[in-house]
């Protein structure tokens, strides 16, 4: 039988694909990632400012542990990882075999540029004849036929667009290290892999086909427009003017739902993302702009369904005063061929209303993945009749087909913080089929390299100048620079490379260094990055230590021609070879330091959240505790009979319950609490209170919490005062056990947002919504005469719940919104509630006597202040638990090791809830996977306790908690595994005594001095 | 002062963000008449005041000190403290008799190379008008260097 293997395509280098790629990079499999575009980072590299923080934060994906084996520099710039590689303008056209052991095909298509040879100087598009307009800036702009897809890539290389190119051949000749070659052609290329994990993003809407938002018009944009207009790498450079005649917006008005929630286009289904990000559109578009910038959002329910999304909209309204507007869009119309725009629409109280603005931005909506339906066939996965990837029950990840992942949007419609959880939880369905076949992570581990201490020999720099691009060497005078580094002191052999993979095997570079007295090595190249990542293999195997080895980034500063003499440019080269002797000269040897982890989880709630998390991280052959607060497992999903898809919720959680119960690797503590929690990631200590009052102490590695959440208890709405008035969780359970017959019920009426989204709860939970819609549905299914009424503020129906919003108002459920200042009146009559409300359309007042009141009281958090607070936890204004980061690191909580998910972070559906379970046991793994954690090497701060006044700055200034204060050595002592590198302390140090790895202040001065000194 | 002057500007710029601009700015056009030092540190938060004023007495004309955009800081708030600390920093290098202009902090996001280009031009210009820093005496009195 032929064997698995444990390596995993991941096709799609946007967000989701590079977190799915690190993910299971880190956790030790070999990783494949490909994108079909010449650059990484999908659709990302198109917004420079992301909802919630308006700021950017990719970098914030890289590991906080072992930060040496991806590259350390801003994930746009692109990713690697020693057990990573990344092909760009790569397609999957193939796949055969089967799960375990699939063949895949990869395609190469030509770029026409060799990328070790491009220097990037950029004299091929200075040559190139054909113009055409920039796809980044979706054609805002306009690039040469021969171009750099990314400005910032790392390396950066010209590509040649076939689509464009005439073949003239004047790059050819131009290009001075004869990188480029017009006869190069495309490759194919097969690869064993286990599973695949399918990143290929999302589609967007395009509007043309649609008459009434007058696309055609230079001043409407669609959203991604909108956002290179402002971008400053877009055409203005960062000031918003109208495409058509350049003018300054000054009012800029936003539509939504432009391609969604639409039959007419096929949508019957809301995007989900939009609102956010025409929130944060107009928000920035104001800081911008100034706060004169009439920003005005027209919409039909503004969908705020996320954690802290509504409060987000509240600043946007209070503080930058962003107009909402809630109406329907009737007509954009031109007043001139390039100005100004008047907006038509119907108000809510059915009033016709015009106005005139300068700017139009459709909203539009998210799209199946231009290659959806390819890819679907190449793998053989089944996709919804939407064209969207069908997922198996309460999965967001499992494909119809084994062994086949979805990640990311290319599962669904889905912002950047979903999409980061679905990420996690495509690489961890990966992992847990390799695991179910013995080809898990404990399997696949590698020994760490044993290596002694080394003793303190002079040090003796081994200096390879890599010659890639031949020309730049040229005008540098390649002898003359190792003439004048040879005598440099500690400089042992200096010699060119001209290999062009010196790392392989036996190379003649390996055989050198070996043979030489030196130890330390510096490799200087135009293309440092390629170099780094495999470097600290090389090292390893001539026996250095990652402190004596550096890369140095030899890349000419280009400037103009002329402009520089080659005397000029061989003095900078030369320069900064002695400032990397010198960095290398100065470093003692030192071992990365490193913790042992305790392999074992600790996972507290035994909902579904919970048991799930247990389960996944059980199943890679991990134990895990789970400590249960009550006598019973099961959670809130105990109290839930149907899902609004048709679900079983019941089996669900039987056949987990059965699964973690019989669970080799599982124990389980009921009636128990956690009562001290003490020590760190990697070791953690818990004492744990059983039913009978003993205690238990153990030790783990990671700690997950699921402590849940409940539906909100209300004295609104005559609460109480009625058997009839209910709250949608006690409807759902009275209709199942018969205590209410649904056929016996005339007229139900709902009321959404019950104390929810004002002052006293200022959040949406989500769920109240898709409840209502599954509850109202029900009723119609038994009793099709009766009526059912839902007022509502906002119908939260995000993504393909949308379809069962349209299918209630079909089944003649009646929707009635009603604004927070005018909630309807409840009084109970003969012990029946009354409502009065206002009907929208015709301002009168209107009562309905209703045999049933449903309040949607939404979510609370179930006592996380109790652990929070034994768990050292923080907790958002809102009781839930506060994540570190919420679009890269959603279910990192904020003690480090410790992760969250299910009610107890935010409200969220089973589904949801499970992925996130699924992305903690994930983030959990990504730790017990190794023996040994370890932290970056070089760069770590570190205290000279002589030195040390002990006034304490550094601790309070860490970000990262990894200063504490040693009173026994009356010194700051630093936390090597929690310290980060930044320098931070070592720059406010007043005494200077931390310094951080090489960048001690000695020599940051020698720098300095030395590049300063002419 | 002659037209020939070249101003030297040292350029601290962070590993994470500034650093995409500063690379693809320097296959472009920089100013012709200065000459840059780009020194790469690990966050604009690790720019001890010392190094700045090391650099000027060092014969730097002009020193940028360029960080990750307010809230982009992949430490977290390093850029913060370096914002605070150049407040005290000013203060420090004008009682010394170094012209304000001398000293920049700039935030530079990815792809803001026109920004970098920006700031480095309008820098050489103002150093050109201003002539070479003559380095005030008390700089030689050492403190914690
Ligand atoms: S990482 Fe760039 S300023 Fe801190």
């Amino acid at each position: 039988m032929q064997e698995i293997l444990d390596t995993i395509l991941v096709v799609g280098a946007g967000i989701s694909g590079i977190r799915s790629a690190l993910d299971l990079a880190i956790m030790g499999y070999s990783v494949k990632l490909i994108d079909k575009a010449n650059y990484t980072g999908g659709t990302l590299v198109r917004l420079d400012h992301q909802f919630p923080d308006d700021s950017c934060g990719i970098c914030r994906m890289l590991p906080l542990f072992e930060r040496d084996d991806p590259g350390q520099y801003c994930l746009r710039r692109g990713v690697s990882h020693d057990n990573m590689e990344v092909m760009r303008a790569t397609e999957l056209i193939g796949l055969e075999g089967e799960p375990g052991r699939f063949t895949a095909t990869l395609r190469r298509k030509p770029t026409m540029v060799d990328r070790d040879r491009c220097i990037g100087c950029g004299r091929c598009a200075d040559v190139c004849p054909v113009v055409v307009p920039k796809r980044l800036n979706d054609g805002l702009t306009m690039r040469k036929a021969i171009y750099l897809p990314l400005p910032y890539d790392l390396p950066n290389n010209y590509v040649v667009d076939l689509d464009a190119c005439t073949r003239c051949g004047a790059c050819q000749k131009s290009c001075p290290t004869k990188a480029v070659d017009l006869s190069m052609e495309a490759s194919e290329r097969q690869i064993g892999v286990g599973a695949v994990i399918l990143a290929a993003g999302f589609g967007m809407y395009s509007p043309a086909a649609e008459g009434n938002y007058c696309y055609h018009h230079p001043n409407v944009v669609t959203s991604l427009e909108f956002e290179r207009l402002m971008s400053p790498s877009g055409p203005n450079q960062g000031r918003l003017l109208r495409p058509g005649d350049g003018k300054e917006a000054e009012r800029v008005a936003w539509l939504q739902c432009v391609g969604s929630r639409d039959h007419k286009v096929d949508a019957d289904f809301c995007s989900s993302a939009c609102c956010m990000y025409s929130i944060k559109q107009s928000v920035l578009a104001k800081e911008f702009c100034g706060q004169e910038l009439d920003a005005a959002i027209f919409y039909m329910d503004m969908r705020t369904y996320g954690k802290n999304f509504q409060s987000y909209r509240d600043r946007a309204q209070r503080e930058h005063g962003v107009r909402f507007v809630r109406s329907r869009i009737h007509s954009v119309e031109p007043s001139s061929p390039r100005g100004d725009l008047n907006l038509t629409y119907v108000d809510q109280g059915g009033g016709m209303v015009s106005e005139t603005f300068d700017l139009v931005v459709l909203a539009v909506g998210q799209r199946p993945a231009p290659d959806a339906r390819a890819l679907a066939e190449i793998t053989g996965i089944s996709l919804t009749p939407q064209g969207f990837v069908k997922a198996q029950p309460f999965s967001l990840t499992r494909s119809s087909r084994e062994g086949i992942f979805a990640s990311g949007s290319f599962a669904g419609l889905r912002d950047i913080s979903e999409s980061v959880i679905a990420a996690n939880g495509a690489s961890l369905a990966a992992s847990l089929l390799l695991a179910s076949r013995g080809k898990g992570i404990s399997e696949i581990q590698v020994a760490p390299a044993a290596g002694g201490n080394r003793d303190r020999a002079a040090p003796r720099v081994y200096v390879a100048i890599w010659a890639c691009g031949e020309a730049m060497w040229q005008a540098a005078d390649l002898d003359d620079i190792v003439a004048q580094t040879a005598p440099m002191s500690s400089v042992g052999t200096v010699r060119i490379v001209r290999d062009p993979d010196p790392f392989e095997g036996s190379s003649e570079l390996k055989d050198s260094v070996a043979g030489s007295e030196c130890n330390r090595l510096l490799i200087c190249s135009c293309v440092p990055n390629i170099f780094a990542g495999r470097l600290r293999q090389f090292a390893q195997n001539l026996g250095l230590e990652a402190s004596e080895v550096e890369v140095i980034d030899l890349r000419p500063r280009l400037e103009p021609e002329g402009d520089r003499d080659a005397l000029r440019i061989r003095g900078d080269i030369v320069s900064r070879i002695s400032l990397g002797v010198d960095k290398l000269s100065g470093t003692l040897p030192w071992r990365t330091p490193s913790a042992a982890i305790e392999p074992r989880a600790l996972v507290i709630g035994g909902g579904i959240a919970g048991l799930t998390a247990a389960l996944a991280i059980a199943n890679h052959g991990f134990p895990v505790h789970v400590v249960e607060k009550t006598s019973e497992l099961g959670g809130n999903l105990l109290n839930l009979r149907r899902t609004l898809d048709g679900g079983q919720p019941q089996r669900l959680l039987a056949e987990t319950i059965a699964a973690v119960i019989h669970h080799r690797n599982i124990r389980i503590h009921k009636n128990a609490r956690v009562v001290k929690f003490e020590g760190q990631v990697g070791r953690f200590a818990t004492t744990v209170m059983n039913q009978d009052a003993t205690v238990e102490r153990i030790g783990h590695g990671v700690t997950i919490v699921a402590t849940g959440g409940r539906e909100a208890a209300t004295k609104s709405y005559c609460f109480g005062q009625s058997e009839r008035i209910v709250t949608q969780g006690e409807f759902e359970r009275k209709l199942d056990e018969g205590a209410i017959v649904a056929e016996e019920l005339g007229t139900v009426a709902m009321v959404q947002c019950v104390d929810s989204r004002e002052k006293s709860r200022p959040y949406c939970s989500r769920i109240c919504c898709a409840t209502a819609l599954k509850n109202a549905l029900y009723l119609k299914e038994k009793n099709p005469g009766g009526d059912v009424f839902i007022f509502y503020r906002d119908l939260m129906s995000y993504g393909f719940i949308e379809t069962y919003y349209t299918l209630a108002r079909q089944k003649g459920v009646v929707f009635i919104p009603y604004g927070v200042e005018r909630k309807p009146g409840v009084v109970v009559e003969n012990g029946a509630p009354v409502l009065t409300a206002v009907d929208p359309i015709l301002g009168r007042e209107f009562q309905i006597r209703a045999d049933m009141l449903v309040l949607s009281t939404g979510v609370v958090s179930h006592n996380c202040g109790e652990p929070a607070r034994v768990l050292g936890l923080k907790l958002d204004k809102n009781g839930f638990y506060q994540e570190e980061e919420s679009k890269w690191r959603p279910v990192d909580l904020s003690r480090r090791g410790v992760f969250g998910c299910g009610l107890a972070h935010s409200p969220r559906n089973i589904t949801e809830s499970i992925a996130m379970a699924q992305a903690s046991a994930l983030r959990s793994l990504r730790f017990l996977s190794k023996a040994q954690l370890s932290a970056g090497d070089a760069t770590l701060a570190s205290v000279d306790p002589q030195s040390c006044m002990g006034c304490r700055t550094c601790v309070d200034l860490c970000e990262f908690q990894a200063i504490s204060f040693d009173d026994n050595r009356k010194a700051s002592r630093i936390d090597e595994m929690m310290c980060q590198g930044c320098g931070v302390c070592a720059a406010a140090c007043p005494v200077g005594a931390i310094s951080v790895g090489n960048y001690t202040a000695g020599r940051m001065i020698g720098w300095i001095e030395a590049m300063l000194a002419d | 002062m002659g037209k020939d002057f070249e101003p030297k500007i040292m350029v601290f710029v962070c590993n994470w963000c500034p650093l995409g601009a500063v690379d693809s700015a320097s296959r472009t056009a920089l100013p012709r008449k200065a000459q840059i030092k780009v020194l790469r540190v690990l966050c604009s938060g690790m720019v001890d005041p010392g190094y700045v004023m090391k650099a000027f007495a060092s014969g730097a004309d002009g020193v940028v000190v360029i960080g990750c955009p307010l809230g982009n800081c992949h430490y977290i708030s390093g850029n913060i403290k370096a914002l605070r600390r150049a407040y005290l920093l000013r203060n420090l290098l004008v009682g010394l008799g170094v012209e304000e202009e001398r000293f920049r902090l700039e935030w530079i996001a990815h792809a803001e190379q026109h920004l970098y280009v920006e700031v480095v031009q309008e820098m050489s210009q103002r150093l050109r008008e201003l002539g070479r820093l003559v380095v005030p005496g008390l700089f030689r009195a050492r403190g914690k260097f």
